[in-house]
């Protein structure tokens, strides 16, 4: 908890100057992303910099709304992140049941280690099988091949951290309502998931915020604009005639808002998602 | 802040109560639970499957056949050639650079988040005004696109046009422009930069929790002993954070393995492949070079390290459950 101690002036300046320097440090590129998202693309790169805006342009939004596709990619971005987090949760939610309330054989040094396991592969060296995966499957270039893999980085975490859940939820309860003679099965709709919402819609925003800004896989298994998503709609916009900086910020302050807000409303329960469901 | 009273009081009360949760859970009648052991399996299986395939059988057999073969996607031919694809890779100063670069990268990306997260958490753990302002703004950049900050940091670092040396010049540290991007060892530096100010936030959280599980009479105790702060830091704070701490120092080690992102907004991985990391190797070599024998051996070198490593911290975090359970 806190510390009641008596501090020091010198102290206390002390941490006023370096907290104040590193919110400074943290806000510049902010900032920066911000500011070169409504000047012109004159004033972007120049020296001296201007670190406020002494123009005021929006053409930037204007022109990836209307040339760029970030309708197409906001969409896009949407979309296969509430499906992976959907499909994740429909494969893990079980899956955290059974971990939390079962015992079987190889269930921690087997199941659980291998699922987890998952969490730590570096995409760049599946990239290559994958891409020829989804080839076979069909899937390259369209929402689903997107939605699989997304799925597949969320469903370590969406186990781990929804067994943590349930493991919070005493058996007595489930246990109170088969004795009333309901099956096991009623009582993991009637009881468990109830019971479970908050963690569940909590484990959905962490999914969305995992994979939100995802680039190489989908640089790699996405082609053309109706596919594409944020990130790689912004990657585009670097291209022979040189680089739209206004436009990039644009992308980059649209895409921001979102995952921000889960970041600021969901704070403690992002550390339960980065812990595995260990830290509370 | 009231939302902030709530969460701090919620932590108290299970701390509290920690001995009575115990108590309940060792009162659990739980032989009807366990009997049907072939349920477990049943509803495990799914989620196991899915990675299992997607994630690990597919990936890792597919690799393993083609790290065998010389397979070129531009003329689409193949031809076996053993383990010649290992023996070039190991030989191929590109990737053993690769490797190295991404170690260098790592260690002090790895260092300086844990040096700030540790220190901006504990002064944010302390009551000041303006605390719960200030752990918001420190969390933000976790909220942004990573490659997007990419190029944001491209425009901060741009050759003769850097905010950055605009700065340092102002307070005198240099004379004129750096030269950030076109220099190996300061590319590497804008690599870093971009890492630690990504990532220290969640380095933050991480340590944030633990300390907000720590009991309040702790430091009452320590204060009733004189204890120095100096050692009160040592003596219980840092003991009591040690698993938060341990155990984001090796996500952020693993993550740091897969940096991608960075390298491919800001430098490409030049000047000279200075700031090449084995995720963009691996990328350039199957994608723009189309080599995937190459790539898939190149794959499986990074998974053997990736999975001694993964076998410590899933290991560590299995132990840390147990004990917390």
């Amino acid at each position: 908890m806190e510390m009641v101690q008596r501090e020091s002036v010198g102290y206390k300046i002390f941490r006023a100057v370096f907290l104040l320097f590193m919110i400074s440090i943290f806000l510049l590129p902010i900032w920066w992303m911000v500011k070169t998202s409504i000047i012109q693309r004159v004033d972007t790169v120049i020296y001296p910099p201007q670190y406020y805006p002494k123009t005021l342009d929006l053409d930037g939004y204007v022109r990836v709304w209307k040339d760029h596709g970030l309708p197409y990619h906001y969409f896009n971005t949407v979309q296969i992140n509430i499906l992976a987090a959907i499909l994740a949760l429909l494969l893990g939610i079980p899956a955290a049941y059974a971990a939390s309330r079962y015992d079987f054989w190889g269930k921690e040094g087997g199941f659980m280690f291998t699922i987890l396991s998952t969490r730590f592969l570096p995409p760049a060296t599946a990239l290559v099988p994958i891409y020829f995966l989804y080839r076979w499957l069909g899937v390259v270039n369209s929402t689903w091949g997107l939605v699989i893999a997304y799925a597949g980085f969320n469903l370590p975490i969406v186990v781990w951290v929804m067994r943590s859940f349930i493991d919070e939820i005493p058996r007595a309860m489930e246990e109170s309502y088969m004795l009333d003679g309901h099956s096991r099965m009623a009582a993991f709709f009637k009881v468990i998931l109830p019971l479970s919402m908050p963690g569940i819609a909590a484990m959905f925003m962490i999914c969305n915020f995992l994979t939100w800004g995802e680039f190489l896989l989908a640089a790699v298994l996405t082609s053309t604009i109706p596919n594409q998503t944020l990130p790689i709609g912004a990657a585009q916009l670097v291209g022979d005639i040189g680089i739209l900086w206004q436009q990039i910020a644009a992308y980059g302050v649209l895409g921001a808002i979102p995952i921000t807000l889960i970041i600021i409303f969901f704070q403690r329960y992002l550390v339960r998602g980065f812990s595995f469901g260990i830290l509370k | 802040m009231k939302g902030q009273w709530r969460f701090r009081e919620k932590t108290m009360s299970i701390a509290n109560t920690s001995t009575v949760t115990r108590f309940l859970q060792d009162e659990k009648p739980a032989p009807a639970v366990v009997k049907k052991r072939s349920m477990g399996y049943l509803l495990i299986w799914p989620a196991f499957l899915y990675v299992m395939f997607f994630m690990i059988a597919y990936p890792f057999g597919y690799n393993i056949y083609q790290s065998f073969f010389e397979y070129s996607l531009l003329t689409n031919t193949s031809r076996f050639v053993g383990f010649g694809n290992y023996v070039g890779l190991l030989t191929n100063p590109d990737y053993l650079n690769s490797v190295w670069i991404g170690l260098i990268v790592g260690f002090f990306a790895l260092a300086l988040e844990t040096f700030l997260g540790l220190s901006i958490a504990l002064m944010l753990n302390q009551k000041f005004r303006g605390r719960v302002v200030a752990r918001m703004l420190l969390i933000l950049p976790l909220g942004t696109i990573p490659v997007i900050n990419g190029y944001i940091f491209n425009i901060i670092f741009f050759p003769d046009a850097s905010v950055v040396d605009h700065i340092f010049n102002a307070l005198g540290f240099v004379e004129g422009p750096i030269a950030w991007l076109q220099d190996p060892i300061k590319a590497r530096i804008v690599i870093i930069a971009m890492d630690v100010w990504q990532w220290t936030s969640f380095m933050v959280i991480m340590i944030l929790a633990g300390l907000s599980a720590i009991p309040e009479s702790f430091y009452e105790l320590a204060q009733l002993d004189n204890m120095s702060k100096w050692k009160t830091f040592w003596r219980i704070t840092l003991p009591k954070i040690r698993f938060p701490l341990t155990l984001a120092m090796l996500i952020r080690a693993m993550d740091l393995l897969k940096f991608f992102d960075g390298v491919y907004a800001i430098t490409q991985g030049g000047p000279q492949s200075a700031t090449e990391t084995v995720s963009f190797y691996i990328y350039r070599i199957g994608f723009k070079a189309f080599n995937i024998g190459y790539a898939s051996a190149g794959s499986l070198i990074v998974w053997a390290i990736i999975w001694v490593i993964s076998f410590i911290v899933i290991t560590y975090v299995m132990t840390a459950r147990e004990r917390t359970a």
